[in-house]
């Protein structure tokens, strides 16, 4: 379904994606982890159209999505939902018109046909009878699933998710964490889901894709990333203080701005 | 591009829909259901058996469609759904809520 051909991304000179290949497969859920800056929201951000890249190719469906107008892009990301780290619900609007907001956007939908959308969508998310409430008057966890809820309105057939856990407590990130393969499950959702949380990854991946100083370093199933005989990924996985990964990204390049040297 | 052929069988109107049920079709849906399901006591089958596709906006013109036909005590089946469309009710909670017949030739 997605295709990702020798992705090169540089901000500023400095490189953050340096020859990604990944190929998601229709109905998976593909989870991509590794530390901060590792270039994993970068890669994210290219999957769903918001950034170009440099150099290589990212294949929706066997078309360049990086190749593609602003037009273009628009009718592919219908397509797509995209559940955000913070959920990202506007404030000033219910529960329910949040969920509507995509609809309201792409369609041409009678208003009384958005608003029964907008009810299978909160049963979906265990959320039913919510659709009056202000965002400020519910939790973070249920925050997320309006996100999900409003990620899912226009039947996408793939959801990026951006870190879903992060903010969470550990239940409800389980919570959401079973929502998300409920959904992918049940609808047949393609899944992408970014996140540095291990114990999520592993409870929701079909395949994982694990990201290095902008490298795809390793890929397979859970099990397969358990048994990696890779140290970079045996300490990632494990959450080593100690091992290949450094602490500082380059104490030369680190002097070099400080004196110009 | 979406087709509706309406036909009469056993006292219900059966709307034989051809095509994928999505965003912008089901409008198409919606305005031949809108007349009919005003009128008292109708019966209106919708026979999907041509139907590969069928999104939430499909979903919601036929529950919309239920409302108004309650009120005038009528009623609403579905006929000849796939494996795939049914699919779709099931995971929304909805095949319980509908009547479904494997044909229009059950519909009595």
């Amino acid at each position: 379904m997605i295709t990702v051909n020798n992705l090169v991304k540089k901000f500023d000179g400095r490189t953050v994606l340096s020859g990604i290949n990944l190929e998601v497969k229709t109905g998976e859920t593909m989870v991509i982890m590794g530390g901060s800056g590792c270039g994993k929201s970068t890669l994210l951000r290219h999957l769903v159209g918001y950034y170009r890249p440099d150099q290589g190719e990212i294949l929706f469906d066997g078309k360049d999505i990086a190749k593609m107008t602003e037009a273009q892009l628009d009718a592919v990301r219908k397509k797509f939902g995209i559940l955000f780290q913070s959920g990202a619900l506007l404030n000033s609007l219910s529960v329910g018109e949040n969920v509507a907001l995509p609809l309201r956007e792409h369609s041409d939908l009678n208003d009384e046909i958005i608003k029964i959308i907008v009810k299978i969508k909160l049963e979906l998310v265990g959320l039913t009878g919510f659709e009056n409430l202000m965002p400020s008057q519910i939790s973070g966890g249920m925050k997320k699933r309006v996100g999900l809820a409003r990620a899912i309105a226009l039947d996408p057939q793939i959801v990026f998710y951006d870190e879903p856990g992060a903010g969470l407590d550990p239940i409800t990130t389980a919570v959401i964490d079973r929502l998300i393969v409920d959904l992918s499950k049940k609808l047949g959702i393609t899944s992408i889901v970014v996140t540095h949380e291990m114990k999520s990854a592993f409870r929701i991946a079909d395949r994982m894709a694990m990201l290095y100083e902008g490298k795809v370093i390793a890929v397979g199933t859970p099990d397969e990333i358990r048994d990696s005989s890779n140290p970079l990924v045996q300490q990632f996985i494990t959450g080593s203080a100690d091992g290949p990964v450094p602490l500082r990204r380059s104490s030369e390049e680190y002097i070099k701005s400080l004196t110009g040297v | 591009m979406i087709k509706i052929d309406v036909s009469e069988k056993n006292g219900w109107a059966v709307l034989a829909v051809d095509g994928q049920i999505d965003l912008h079709t089901s409008p198409d849906i919606r305005k031949e259901l809108a007349g009919r399901a005003k009128a008292k006591k109708a019966r209106i089958a919708i026979d999907l058996t041509r139907v590969s596709y069928i999104d939430s906006s499909g979903l919601a013109t036929f529950i919309e469609a239920m409302q108004k036909l309650k009120k005038g005590g009528g009623e609403i089946a579905l006929c000849g759904l796939s494996e795939s469309v049914r699919h779709v009710f099931e995971v929304a909670r909805l095949d319980s809520i509908f009547a479904i017949h494997a044909s229009s030739d059950d519909l009595k």
